[in-house]
């Protein structure tokens, strides 16, 4: 970590430079520190370490735009950069829909030290304790990173914050079948080794799996799913649904008079909260909007959707503050830290609620099979099994559906109590997380397997 | 530069690795996008950077860093030192590396025109030009894009073996895309497909791809798909052309034959592959049906996946995947050769597969360019043939099991065949099918003159995520008996 005082410093530098040049400038700087650790049958094979840095810097000249990056932070790296930017707004076409966030200042130290401290030896005892632990193979992967980011625009604001995340996660097999764990926090010390690894052997059962799909006929299940599915189809609703972008465009399933209207089961309540600590967090937006709680669905009402103030200004709106990073701008704006409401209910009385339905703990390769209607499709992994009168009776071989996600969110019949989902693949300084609860849901659509 | 790198192996040797190697890289990006006739994105982005992977015993260890200097080199390749260490703490296994030539020599990607000398203005220009001819061919477009990428690729490989090898790879590409909207229907036509195309070619790629004359047919696809048929649930003959055929075979083949991902390494994120159950049989597995040839091809012209040398030093080859139906060779690299040589008393060389995204990251197994060889059908022929059945065309969406055997895909667009002639179009297409089944129903390929290289930049694999790019060259092919539906009900 460069530090709050210098990274600030060298964007004031950067601003101070692109001002007599440029009607608006703004700018967001990046610090990353990654230590990964991977593991494949039980043996450590990919161990890394990263330290990157960036600077993207976007300039206005006659309401024209221009970008450049660079990953160095010297002044001569950095007002070459401008210079690019400032080029690159001589060709662009003028735009109309732009105006500045209000100024915003902070500083948030939101990083822990012991996670900052953590060595590759560190991980690897711990990954050794856990191969030691249990019989099963042992893959899966753990890692720590801290970052830093610097918002800042030529009309006022300057926004800091750093951050860490500890993240581990476990596939067990014992040659049949398999479980899949996940845990993280913000800091290392936290992390409760026993609990991921009895989570993840719970799952690896000694019985065959069965396949369902042998008659290859298309079925409807109810389903059980764990928190880690759940996530998994949340932040689909939300990248394609909730996007201000695709609503605009008419890729939503939230369509134009929407707003107020009923779409899903009373029982879903869905927000945006990155000051929450039961998230990871992030005080503010990549334009330096400060972050707030935004409901986007309350009793099954929609009532709001993602903007940062690009496409808030096309419907003559505020941002939300969910612009994504500068280089990013292009794909809209994106809530990161999910909450959706959770029930009373403990995963087992889901099950022990069941007379014939599906246990899912999480998909695999999930993707849009169609965008506006959020219709997705994928397979089930590490751990998914057929309820009988209320019990896990034996494993299945994994199934693909084909279902959509407004509708089944019409269909949930029970919630259990929400935990926090956090499994990055992707290891940018933006701190994202789903905070879910499990979910029974009516009449899942089926239409096919792996096979045996 | 090359002082920089020998030091970065010296540090390594002194501190006891048994191999090392370091990339020093540099890379330029330019991306300009327009959305609804205005410039929304004009981007220009340099990084660089450095990347020291070592083996220490029978521990690998990786440190990158941004900061290109003598000690932060020193720094860094001590640090990759004492990861590897780490590595050795859990339990060993070990590792050798099958031998290589050491080579000192260049490559650089053939191209006529550098992209990052065309003027701006004219960049600018065509995709604006593309934009009106969208606006002027259809009225219920709710969204117009244009865009070109471009990358600049300067690489330096040392390794502790001597061998030094600079490369500079270019990349050029774009594409458009159509969003079309009427009554709560939506649909989308793109060229050549929604993420673009992209080919290891100067800026005559782009001319090549004649964007300004593709651009009024994207449009109007994309109205006409609103008044379209959804595409009828049934078990059909379906035929695809190669924006789709590209995405099938990079799924259903490419990832599978990764010999790292065979091996289990990939289990912590995307999963296996079904042909470590088959892995004995390499050689002689049936893999698809006779007319089926695949190879891997890192010397293709154009290719995406088109280099030198890969970031071990291994050159970039022509690789048989799949020979008349029968799987004979996989994408492997210098750790993964000799384990399957030793497994199966075999004397494979390394496929020279071994490339990272950027000089943050470890080189894995990647595809390079995974191409379907062109059978000696017209592709009249093809379809006259076919009584009933449907053509799939420019890839919607994508979705493969852990093991690579039940796939599901949705195309953008379709048309009925009938009695050998093309009929109406149809919406909302996907199919699904496993595999082995899938390729061996394949029963006749196109020939040369309809072989096309398509090329993706964001092919994933690994933690953290690497997206690199890949080539894969086809022709349009028939297969029987495919599950085909619509997307939505
Ligand atoms: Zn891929």
């Amino acid at each position: 970590m460069i530090g709050a005082d210098r990274l600030m410093e060298v964007a004031m530098k950067i601003l101070d430079y692109s001002k007599p040049r440029a009607e608006y400038t703004e700018l967001n700087l990046y610090t990353m520190e990654l230590g990964l650790t991977r593991v494949a049958d039980s043996a450590i094979h990919q161990n890394v370490s990263e330290s990157e840095k960036k600077l993207v810097v976007r300039v206005m000249k006659d309401k024209k735009l221009g970008t450049a990056s660079t990953n160095s932070f010297n002044e001569s790296k950095f007002k070459k950069t401008i210079e690019e930017a400032l080029e690159r707004a001589d060709y662009a076409s003028s735009i109309e829909d732009f105006e500045p966030p209000k100024p915003y200042k902070t500083c948030s130290e939101l990083f822990f030290e012991s996670t900052a401290n953590y060595t590759p030896k560190q991980k690897a005892e711990t990954v050794n304790s856990v191969v030691e632990k249990t019989r099963l193979r042992v893959d899966g992967k753990f890692s720590t990173s801290v970052g830093e980011v610097v918002v800042a625009n030529s009309a006022g604001t300057l926004a800091y914050a750093n951050f860490s995340d500890a993240n581990l996660s476990l596939i067990l097999t014992n040659g049949i079948t398999s479980g899949y764990a996940n845990i993280a926090n913000e800091d290392v010390s936290k992390l409760n080794l026993e609990e991921v690894v009895n989570e993840a052997a719970s799952k690896c059962m000694q019985k065959e799996p069965i396949d369902l799909f042998e008659d290859r006929e298309e079925k409807y299940f109810d389903v059980v799913l764990e928190p880690y599915a759940v996530a998994d189809w949340l932040e689909y609703l939300a990248y394609l649904g909730l996007n201000a972008l695709h609503y605009q465009e008419n890729e939503s399933f939230i369509e134009r008079g929407d707003l107020g209207k009923k779409l899903f089961g009373s029982n879903i309540t869905l927000w945006d909260d990155s000051l929450d600590i039961r998230g990871y967090r992030m005080p503010f937006d990549f334009e330096g909007t400060p972050k707030e709680k935004i409901v986007f669905v309350e009793e099954g009402v929609v009532k709001n959707l993602a903007y940062d103030s690009f496409l808030a200004k096309k419907e003559n709106k505020s941002t939300t503050g969910h612009a994504l990073p500068l280089e990013n701008r292009d794909e809209g704006a994106i809530p990161l830290n999910l909450f959706l409401e959770g029930g009373e209910a403990t995963m087992n009385e889901l099950i022990s609620s069941t007379e014939l339905g599906i246990y899912i703990t999480r998909f695999h390769y999930t993707n849009p099979a169609d965008r506006k209607k959020v219709v997705l499709t994928g397979l089930t992994r590490d751990g998914t099994f057929l309820i009988e009168n209320g019990k896990i009776k034996y494993p299945l071989v994994n199934l693909r559906y084909l279902q959509s996600v407004p509708e089944a969110f019409n269909r949930v019949t029970m919630l259990s109590r929400q935990r926090l989902i956090h499994d990055p693949y992707i290891y940018l300084p933006i701190p994202r997380s789903t905070v879910t609860p499990g979910l029974k849901i009516k009449h899942v659509r089926f239409i096919g397997s792996m096979r045996k | 530069m090359k002082e920089l790198a020998y030091k970065a192996i010296d540090v390594a040797i002194a501190n006891k690795a048994r191999y090392a190697d370091i990339r020093l890289v540099l890379e330029q990006e330019e991306e300009i996008k327009t959305r609804n006739g205005i410039v929304e994105k004009s981007f220009y982005g340099e990084k660089e950077g450095f990347g020291i992977r070592l083996l220490y015993d029978n521990g690998w260890g990786f440190a990158s860093s941004s900061l290109v200097a003598s000690e932060e080199i020193e720094r860094k390749a001590k640090e990759a030192i004492e990861i590897a260490k780490a590595t050795n703490y859990v339990k060993e296994k070990p590792i050798s590396l099958a031998p290589t030539q050491v080579v000192e020599a260049n490559y650089k990607t053939p191209y006529q025109k550098d992209p990052f000398e065309v003027k701006q203005d004219q960049k600018i220009d065509l995709l604006l030009k593309c934009d009106q001819a969208m606006q002027e061919a259809s009225k219920k477009l709710v969204s117009r894009q244009a865009s070109l990428k471009f990358r600049k690729i300067k690489k330096i490989f040392a390794s502790s073996e001597g061998s030094l090898l600079e490369q500079e790879l270019v990349l050029s590409g774009g594409g458009l895309v159509a969003i079309a909207s009427e009554d709560g229907e939506t649909q989308v036509r793109s060229y050549p497909k929604r993420d673009g195309n992209f080919a290891s070619m100067g800026y005559e790629f782009v001319e090549h791809l004649d964007f300004v004359g593709n651009a009024a047919k994207v449009a109007r696809e994309a109205e006409e798909l609103l008044k379209a048929n959804p595409c009828e649930a049934k078990e059909t003959t379906v035929i695809l052309y190669p924006s789709q055929l590209y995405l099938q075979i990079h799924e259903s083949i490419g990832h599978g034959i990764e010999l790292d991902r065979i091996f289990g390494s990939e289990q912590s994120l995307a999963g296996g592959s079904f042909i470590s159950q088959i892995l004995n049989k390499l050689g002689s597995f049936k893999y698809a049906s006779p007319c089926v040839n695949v190879t891997a091809d890192a010397t293709l012209a154009g290719g995406l996946g088109t280099f030198g040398w890969d970031d071990e030093g291994i050159p970039g080859q022509k690789v048989d995947i799949i020979k008349e139906g029968m799987l004979v060779g996989l994408l492997t690299s210098r750790e993964t050769i000799t384990t399957l040589n030793t497994l199966l008393g075999r004397n494979y060389s390394p496929s020279g597969a071994m490339r990272a995204s950027s000089y943050s990251k470890i080189p894995l197994i990647r595809m390079t360019n995974i191409n379907l060889l062109p059978g000696e059908y017209e592709l009249e022929a093809m379809i006259d043939e076919v009584k009933d059945g449907v053509i799939l065309d420019t890839n919607y969406s994508w979705s493969i099991d852990e093991l690579r055997k039940n796939f599901s895909f949705g195309t953008e667009i379709g048309w009925e065949i009938k009695n050998g002639k093309i009929r109406d179009m149809i919406k909302n297409p996907f199919y699904t099918g496993q595999t082995l089944e899938f390729w061996n129903s394949c029963d006749a390929i196109a020939n040369k003159n309809y072989f096309e290289v398509y090329g993706t930049l964001t092919c994933g694999k690994g933690l953290p995520e690497q997206l690199i790019h890949v080539g894969h060259a086809c022709s349009p092919a028939r297969f029987r008996n495919v599950r085909v539906g619509s997307r939505v009900r």
